[in-house]
């Protein structure tokens, strides 16, 4: 066994749902309406947003469409995309 | 460095998928204060809706990237002791933590808790607060306000929701005397991360922290309120943001102007019945707890 930082061996494998199959609608940041202030980060439960390079961007795969996002961003950067608008 | 930027320089401890419901404003608070507490940590988490998520594991696989075991409702505290204990000895550091719900918190665990409190362990408990028995379907706790609505205190002609107030646990805990008792917010970021890292440095007794969560399921409410309605919860004085250090008691977030009450019991589905008298005695319950809390922070 490799020497860890951590206490003890833990489980042979991570237990992942898949629960970005639960969205409905995914949400993504309009970078251009974007203000930087990192709400979405701090307050997204499936801690789904991302800092990258200064941006924020919300990784879809254990997203699971809540739209806490949505609602607490000040600049009121971030939306639902409906399937009609993905084209 | 914005306090975005410094929770996304931590790593998260959960893994990615647990079957929280939509918006659950606990996973949150359980994903900020494992990335805060770091990876010399082994968890508690007790029965409870954090238990029910897959967060301890299922089928010989675990939940999270660090330690975590399955303790019962009412061992919880003294588990971790034993455990605490052992690490003491063979002169390791860690950070033992328990993170239970209310349940496990206030009524089950109750007993196993303030021994811990009062033998001085040195253990973090983390009791996240959301009324209730949500993992079973929302039965009462004793944590459950006034005039709520639970599964096991039904709306009707008899029966109008709860009877009792709330049990006040943060200043039950600050009583023991322990050297670290906090209540917290996830609505109010900044605070639980700063408080979450006081309670990492205690090293001579028990730390408490209480956060104020809220839940879409129960409660029912739209699930991208969930940061909105513990924000109003914060901003109607029902949820007291303070603390407890070295025997002084500080108010965090003082509440000037308190938004009307009804505002925030209007906002959710187990209040839809509430009558005019139980908001008022509602509110002279929360009126007489900030009052005495003032007097406590002058002191």
């Amino acid at each position: 066994m490799t020497k860890t930082d951590f206490i003890c061996a833990v489980g042979k494998e991570l237990n992942i749902i898949d629960t970005g199959s639960w969205q409905v609608y995914p949400p993504v940041i309009q970078q251009d309406k974007c203000k930087k202030c990192g709400m979405c980060l701090l307050y997204c439960p499936t801690n789904s947003v991302k800092l990258i390079d200064g941006s924020y961007y919300i990784k879809l795969d254990f997203c699971k469409g809540c739209g806490v996002c949505i609602n607490e961003c000040p600049a009121k950067a971030i939306k639902f995309i409906k399937e009609d608008e993905q084209k | 460095m914005s306090i975005a930027e410094k929770i996304a320089s931590y790593e998260d401890m959960v893994g990615p998928g647990i079957t929280a419901c939509l918006g659950c404003n606990v996973e949150l608070s359980m994903r900020t204060a494992l990335q805060v507490l770091g990876h010399n940590t082994i968890v508690a988490i007790p029965p409870g809706c954090m238990g029910g998520v897959q967060s301890v594991g299922w089928a010989d696989k675990t939940g999270m990237k660090i330690p975590v075991f399955f303790p019962l409702l009412d061992n919880t505290a003294s588990m971790l002791t034993g455990i605490k204990k052992y690490y003491e000895r063979i002169g390791r550091d860690v950070n033992a933590v328990a993170f239970a719900g209310d349940g496990a918190t206030l009524d089950a665990g109750f007993q196993a808790l303030s021994g811990a409190a009062e033998r001085g362990d040195n253990i973090i408990y983390i009791c996240y607060d959301n009324e209730g028995y949500m993992n079973t379907g929302f039965q009462r706790s004793s944590s459950t306000s006034l005039g709520s609505w639970t599964s096991t205190t039904p709306v009707g002609e008899k029966s109008k929701g709860k009877s009792s107030h709330k049990k006040d646990m943060p200043l039950i805990m600050a009583a023991h005397g322990i050297p670290y008792m906090a209540t917290a917010s996830p609505a109010y970021m900044p605070d639980l991360i700063k408080k979450l890292e006081k309670a990492k440095n205690v090293k001579n007794g028990l730390a408490y922290i209480h956060i104020y969560n809220s839940c879409s399921t129960g409660w029912g409410y739209d699930s991208e309120k969930s940061i909105e309605i513990v924000r109003k919860g914060v901003q109607s004085r029902f949820m007291p943001i303070y603390e407890f250090e070295n025997g002084k008691y500080k108010l965090n977030i003082d509440v000037k102007n308190p938004i009307p009450l009804k505002d925030y019991l209007s906002s959710m589905k187990k209040y839809k019945h509430v009558s005019e008298e139980q908001i008022a005695e509602l509110q002279e319950f929360i009126n007489e707890k900030w009052d005495n809390l003032k007097k406590l922070c002058a002191e």
